[in-house]
């Protein structure tokens, strides 16, 4: 085309069609209305060995406890109704990377945790309300002296590979739990377990645990061959061996695993021919996966994709969660050291403005790390308190009632949604009460340092529940030095040691309901927000219910 | 000859870097602030967890003694363990490989032809319509950043057209291919936007020149101008560019990687340092400076072989 009006034309078609192009691609059914701070920020969200101080992803459910109903609203799951169809293929969409199937790290990835929970069977597992109850065990019997349990075994339990499981096998597998690096710390009150034949198993305790069916919930406590199968450890974890409803039968580095039904499995039949579990770690690549029909269940949306999910052919699904935010102090400074100075802070945080602003609503203020969920509903008096002049007036008994060097609030670029929201409200907050917060983003390892080496001044934490009982974040409190707070917690110690003793559940949780007291009393790690579990899903799944503890069971799914 | 004894003096050298590097990288590794346990644990590492997992991984000797230690490991062909993936730091490393090399050689072979037939069409048309467009428009490609290209590309061919996977690694080699089309496009669009301007006029040179002159003047035209005269002696300064590219995609291409969730060494490079895993942030950084250095090797004799003038040594 020669012409001058001919290449004019052309250059008015390439300024009318680009633009139009750019327009098309930002409608209102865009997948891609996430920035890119928020993306990275959910890259790896509350992964539980971000050193944002964030998740010890060990999720419990509530307690086992009749009186502990979550307190937050009903779930909302996508078709729960309807006649279960057999057949069809499933992708789940996660954000963590299943870096190893080792069932003691595999408490550092959610998602491992849900894998291992349906191919590793237990001696109990827990049920759609959050109790313990027999699965490869038959129940269990109790010495008078509370210190010996005895699990009788179901004798038609196999393994995928064919072979029965034994006593040998769960002594093996129960003993591996005890020497976890990562939750090995949980089973410290056990002395010995041994096999009583083959078909029973018995565990004796230095002192009374009254969570013991609880614990043996755990993916941790998940029954695999005696010494491997004969394989090294290495190779075992490679594609790991259970007698659970689910088999792997495939397993990639940094993509995910594929699981089919377990032959050998001896209680009812799940619904679906596979199962894919991937991960992704771009949020708009895990919406587009959902919306274009690859993924039929994504994980963890973000909030501003949340109106995106809830159209078409998909649906947002939430459930209620233990998860909670919080922030956490070093005592081991100055004004930290000072219980006024910190009830201070936690009155002036107003934590309904703070959900507002980082859950955009989808939340509800926490007073503590130990979730309302598992305290049956129980909230510290004065806990969510929000009042200004109070706080004047606790930071006018405090050794420093005019603090002015800056206080720092540092966390990563890819800490969990809502984090950078949430640290410019407390700023605000502070700022009435005449402190001045400085919002700090740092990489990791200069998280992990001021940690490390006590420098640090406020930190965000983030914590669920592995077990359904009060006490586990509690005993790990202790052991991670309050939190990092550095915090001498003798009486919450002696609180502890009588809750903890306890067998019958109404005392327990009346135990614990003061131990939450003396907590937010001590203000070291004053709660910010509760925060329930998201997922997106196909309005072609059904049976898709998700507990406290963040497990759901994958024999419920089913697909249109 | 010259070309073998060119290739050991090359290796040589390349042993003498390596070895720099795994010294410059494990100092530089211990001056970073952080914590294996925090990193391992989270929340819930307290003092006594920090004091003994730095116990159990040596982290508590001297320097000097870590760095013998891992040397001497090194030398026996074990380059430590992932403590992220609780298994062989190499065998992690080797596993998503193949991933980084497919992507490189694909996103290169992309950026090659398109490099290639938008440089000789805007050398062809100089000063005419689609020599400016094809001027003008890699120049908006060079301000759009990889995220967004990636999510763009991922909307429409993924979402609104279907034709390619929504990111993800599909198993197999059609696999491959379908799956890292996308990515590999969306780093063509980026390297493409550089090359073809420094190609054009490499062209253009040459197409000025008396021998070019002297072949038209023979009645040679077309496609057998272009390639049997013009381009070998244009595409040198490309090549090498080329190679540079391939050379950084053997690092990984960590935005692409992370928009469409594939399993390469950008990813475990980012993990390594987030989880404090010094096995494998050595191990992705000691092979990318291998791959690099081969790659140069090799487009130092690539370079002699198109032009005979160019010699080795």
């Amino acid at each position: 085309m020669r012409s001058r009006f001919g290449r004019g034309f052309v250059w008015m078609a390439v300024g009318v069609v680009v633009p139009a192009l750019f327009v098309a691609s930002c409608s209102s059914d865009s997948t891609s209305g996430q920035s890119s701070s928020t993306a990275a920020a959910q890259t790896s969200a509350a992964a539980p060995t971000s050193a944002g101080g964030s998740a010890a992803a060990t999720g419990g459910s509530a307690s086992g406890d009749s009186s502990a109903a979550p307190s937050s609203a009903a779930s909302s799951a996508p078709g729960t109704e309807g006649t279960p169809k057999d057949g069809g293929d499933l992708t789940i969409v996660g954000f963590q990377e299943m870096t190893t199937l080792d069932k003691d790290l595999a408490g550092t990835s959610n998602d491992a945790l849900r894998v291992l929970e349906n191919v590793l069977d237990r001696l109990y597992v827990l049920d759609a309300g959050a109790k313990p109850v027999p699965s490869l065990a038959t129940g269990s019997t109790l010495s008078s002296d509370k210190l010996t349990w005895t699990f009788p075994l179901r004798t038609d339990a196999k393994f995928s590979d064919g072979k029965p499981v034994t006593a040998k096998d769960v002594v093996f597998s129960l003993e591996l739990a005890r020497k976890g690096e990562y939750l090995g710390s949980l089973y410290d009150k056990i002395s010995t377990i041994t096999a009583s034949g083959d078909n029973a198993v018995v565990i004796k305790t230095k002192t009374p645990e009254p969570v013991m069916e609880q614990l043996l919930t755990l993916e941790t406590s998940g029954i695999i061959p005696d010494n491997y199968g004969g394989k090294s450890k290495d190779d075992f974890d490679k594609q790991p061996i259970g007698s659970g409803p689910w088999m792997f039968s495939s397993v990639t580095q940094g993509v995910g695993v594929s699981l089919v039904p377990n032959p050998s499995w001896w209680g009812p039949k799940g619904h679906l021919n596979s199962i894919t579990f991937n991960t992704v770690g771009d949020p708009n690549t895990r919406l587009i996966q959902l919306r274009s029909g690859q993924a039929q269940l994504i994980e963890t949306p973000s909030f501003a994709q949340l109106p995106a999910i809830n159209s078409g052919n998909t649906v947002v699904a939430t459930f209620p969660s233990t998860e909670v935010d919080f922030l956490t102090m070093n005592t081991t400074k100055a004004p930290w050291d000072d219980v006024h100075f910190r009830r201070a802070i936690s009155l002036a945080l107003d934590r309904a403005s703070i959900v507002q602003a980082a859950l955009r609503g989808n939340g509800a203020p926490a007073a503590t790390w130990m979730s309302k969920e598992v305290l049956g509903g129980y909230e510290p008096a004065d806990g969510t308190k929000y009042d200004v002049n109070a706080a004047k007036a606790e930071l006018a008994q405090s050794k420093t009632p005019t603090y002015s060097q800056p206080i720092i609030l540092d966390f990563t670029k890819s800490a969990p949604s809502g984090w950078n929201e949430a640290a410019q409200v407390i700023q605000a907050n502070l700022q009435a009460i005449g402190l001045n917060l400085q919002i700090q983003t740092v990489d990791t390892n200069t998280l992990q340092a001021g940690t490390a080496n006590k420098t640090y001044d406020l930190h965000f934490g983030l914590l669920t529940y592995d077990i359904p009982d009060a006490g586990e974040l509690v005993g790990y409190y202790f052991g991670s030095d309050s939190y990092n707070t550095f915090l001498d917690v003798a009486s919450t110690k002696a609180l502890d040691k009588v809750a903890g003793a306890e067998f019958d559940p109404a005392k327990r949780l009346e135990g614990y309901k003061k131990v939450a007291d003396q907590v937010v009393a001590d203000a070291a790690t004053p709660g910010l927000y509760s925060v329930p579990y998201f997922w997106g899903a196909s309005k072609s799944l059904h049976g898709f219910n998700v507990l406290l503890t963040g497990q759901f069971t994958f024999n419920d799914l089913w697909l249109e | 000859m010259m070309r073998w004894k060119f290739l050991l003096r090359r290796l040589g050298q390349a042993v003498l870097t390596l070895w720099a590097v795994t010294l410059l990288t494990f100092l530089l590794f211990k001056a970073l602030p952080g914590s294996v346990a925090v990193g391992m644990l989270g929340i819930r590492a307290g003092q006594e967890d920090i004091a003994r997992i730095n116990q159990e991984l040596g982290l508590d000797q001297p320097v000097w003694v870590q760095y013998a230690k891992y040397m001497g490991n090194v030398l026996h062909g074990d380059f430590g363990t992932s403590i992220t993936y609780a298994r062989p730091a190499m065998d992690v490393i080797l596993t998503a490989l193949p991933t980084t090399i497919f992507l490189a050689v694909y996103a290169v072979l992309l950026t090659a032809v398109a490099t290639v037939v938008l440089a000789v069409l805007a050398a062809l048309r100089r000063d005419k319509l689609a020599d400016h467009i094809i001027r003008g428009v890699p120049v908006i490609g060079l301000g759009m950043p990889a995220f967004w290209v990636g999510t763009m590309l991922l909307f429409f061919f993924a979402y609104k057209l279907p034709i390619f996977p929504a990111g993800g690694l599909l198993p197999g080699f059609s696999g491959h291919v379908k799956s890292l089309f996308l990515p590999a496009a969306t780093l063509a669009v980026l390297f493409t936007a550089v090359l073809v301007r420094s190609l054009r006029a490499s062209l253009l040179e040459v197409l000025d020149s008396d021998y070019v002159l002297a072949a038209r003047s023979k009645g040679l035209v077309g496609g057998r101008l272009i390639v049997r005269h013009v381009l070998p002696n244009a595409i040198l300064p490309t090549v090498t560019l080329l190679g540079l590219v391939f050379a950084g995609l053997l690092g990984g291409a960590l935005i692409v990687e992370s928009v469409f969730a594939l399993p390469g060494l950008g990813s475990l490079l980012i993990t390594g340092f987030q989880r404090h895993d010094f096995a494998l942030v050595q191990g992705v950084i000691l092979l990318s400076a291998a791959a690099i250095l081969i790659v140069n090797i090799l487009i130092d004799v690539l370079y002699s072989a198109i032009d005979p003038r160019v010699g080795l040594g």
